[in-house]
């Protein structure tokens, strides 16, 4: 998804669920954040590199692709942005390798999710952010994995898109271009998207590269056939998705803001109800960017314009704390609860017999193994436990 | 404001499964085509090459070859056939030789030409399975008969190359055949 969902549409949900305008406001900051802390503005905060919920473009073409920098690869996307749906799945052909990365696609309602939203309770509006991020993340990019693969994430020449004809739905066939340069023109469907490269691990393989940005946009409804469905059609409707990712978003706030238990495939459909047909319009729209319309929606429902995002808005603040207090901070909670996401992620991954996240080490039972920058929330929970 | 249409899931509830199969399976049939069909041009170009290379220089190698005449070009070979036949008479063979292989061209061009297009959904007639079992057939014979004439002159590596490419690209013809054979059978073509 797109910074108009991520941040804007994430407002309106905030609000809906029942949250003050900046409240509201801190919740979604953090959620279009999970689309920009990488490595890079860690090192520059001095922060834990091993918070990164993002890898940025030269940063992906920098990444190796040994077995450590995929384990790293796999570990940041599938822990942020594409959540592992059944992390038993059977994909009833192939050998164990095949089998791990197709336990890997993402969708919506998975058990990762309920242990996702459920892991941000009673840790701030930061951590719900970013569990709201990874929520929605599931409804966009599902049929994707947060792993290079050419086996599982690739498509073919076969891929359309669903538009609106005279005489009702008719199928459009997409052209894909090379040139992130370019805009996607609409009314032409040509789209760009990532440069087929035949090697199993290329990073070009990496998540709904083949596909573009059709996964991020709003209005797109295609057909295609990803690699690992064996030439079964996939289609994606995507304002349907978004629809779902919407209620869903604002369903899990409300249970984090009223200390209700979160389940997966429950949604909140009668608050955004009177409000369904300008969401309806707004994900159904033939554009690029639905920013400005989200956000002139937020400021009806909430009564308070939303301040435009700013990625320097908080870094002052971390930088200028005393490293002892910097875990109070709002860079700082946030990076605490994208390490206990990442952690938890990789441990279920791993101890489900897939080493494709690497491996996951409980500090309390193994003391000083493993990476440090985890060690924050050993600490963390020490000081939990004695409150 | 108008509800949006509903669009169809995957898997969709509504189509039956064995649909739902035969719909993958054309799918399956024309990609086989269509990279069955890329496949034998690419095969055909090798077979072609080295058809002319192996009749023109025999085992030399290209740089060493010096050939003042047209004649001299065949008295420099070391092929096996010249001084045990006339000279003429391994003309002869040399041009039959590559009139086949422009025949065999013309007819690969035609049956890829027909898998492609048959892979995007046009139709053909079923002549061009005729035309590739046909193929097939004169290539796999033609093969084992040239056989004992290899194994005399080649080296082990040549042989082994040869031979691999040479099955690949039996395999690609059937599963060419294959393929074509059932995606007319699963969409009705030609009943």
């Amino acid at each position: 998804m797109q910074k108009d969902f991520h941040y804007y549409a994430t407002y309106c949900a905030a609000t809906l669920a029942g949250y003050a305008p900046q409240e509201s406001a801190d919740i979604c900051y953090c959620d279009q954040l999970a689309d920009l802390c990488s490595v890079t503005l860690l090192t520059k905060l001095h922060a834990p590199r091993s918070a990164a919920t993002t890898q940025l473009a030269f940063e992906m073409a920098n990444a190796p692709t040994d077995i450590i920098g995929l384990q790293d690869i796999t570990r940041i996307w599938s822990s942020f942005h594409f959540l592992p749906y059944d992390l038993h799945a059977d994909p009833g052909k192939g050998g164990r390798l095949y089998r791990s990365k197709y336990q890997l696609i993402c969708k919506p309602n998975g058990a990762l999710l309920k242990d996702t939203v459920e892991l941000a309770r009673g840790k701030g509006l930061q951590a719900t952010g970013l569990a709201m991020h990874i929520l929605a993340d599931t409804w966009a990019h599902q049929y994707f994995a947060g792993t290079p693969s050419l086996v599982i994430n690739n498509t073919n020449d076969y891929f359309y898109e669903i538009v609106d004809g005279p005489d009702g739905p008719m199928r459009r066939p997409i052209k894909f271009r090379h040139n992130p340069a370019a805009k996607d023109d609409l009314d032409q469907s040509v789209y760009t998207n990532s440069v087929y490269q035949p090697t199993e691990n290329a990073v070009m393989n990496l998540g709904h590269g083949r596909a573009g940005h059709l996964p991020d946009y709003s209005f797109a409804r295609y057909a295609y056939l990803p690699a690992w469905a064996d030439y079964d059609e996939v289609v994606k409707d995507n304002p349907s998705d978004y629809w779902h990712a919407f209620c869903q978003m604002v369903y899990a706030m409300r249970c984090l803001r009223e200390s209700e238990p979160f389940e997966t495939h429950r949604y909140d459909w009668e608050t955004p109800e009177a409000w369904k047909d300008e969401i309806w319009s707004i994900l159904t729209k033939r554009q690029l960017d639905s920013c400005d319309d989200w956000e002139a929606l937020g400021e009806r429902m909430a009564g308070e314009r939303l301040r435009p995002f700013d990625l320097d808005a908080h870094q002052q603040e971390y930088l200028d704390a005393p490293e002892d207090a910097r875990d109070d901070t709002f860079l700082g909670r946030f990076i605490l609860a994208a390490l206990a996401q990442k952690s938890m992620v990789t441990n279920r991954i791993f101890t489900s017999g897939n080493l494709l996240a690497g491996i996951s080490i409980d500090f309390r039972k193994h003391g000083l193994m493993g990476i440090k920058d985890f060690f924050r929330l050993a600490r963390q929970a020490s000081r939990e436990m004695g409150k | 404001m108008a509800q949006p249409k509903h669009f169809k899931r995957q898997p969709d509830a509504k189509m039956p499964a064995k649909d739902l199969r035969e719909s993958s399976e054309v799918r399956r049939c024309r990609n086989t085509l269509s990279i069955s069909g890329r496949a034998i041009l690419v095969f055909l170009a090798w077979r072609f090459v080295k058809s002319a290379m192996l009749s023109t220089f025999g085992q030399r190698n290209p740089q060493d070859f010096d050939a003042a005449s047209f004649e001299d070009m065949f008295a420099n070979l070391s092929y096996p056939l010249v001084g045990k036949l006339d000279l003429k008479l391994v003309l002869a063979i040399f041009i039959i030789v590559m009139i086949y292989s422009f025949i065999e061209l013309f007819l690969c061009i035609y049956v890829s030409r027909c898998a492609l297009a048959q892979s995007r959904g046009e139709d053909r007639s079923g002549l061009y399975l005729l035309v590739a079992c046909v193929v097939l057939a004169i290539d796999v014979t033609a093969s084992l008969m040239v056989m004992p004439l290899v194994l005399s002159i080649s080296s082990i590596e040549d042989i082994l190359v040869s031979t691999i490419i040479d099955l690949t690209s039996f395999a690609m013809l059937f599963d060419l055949i294959r393929a074509g054979t059932k995606l007319r059978r699963l969409t009705g073509e030609g009943t």
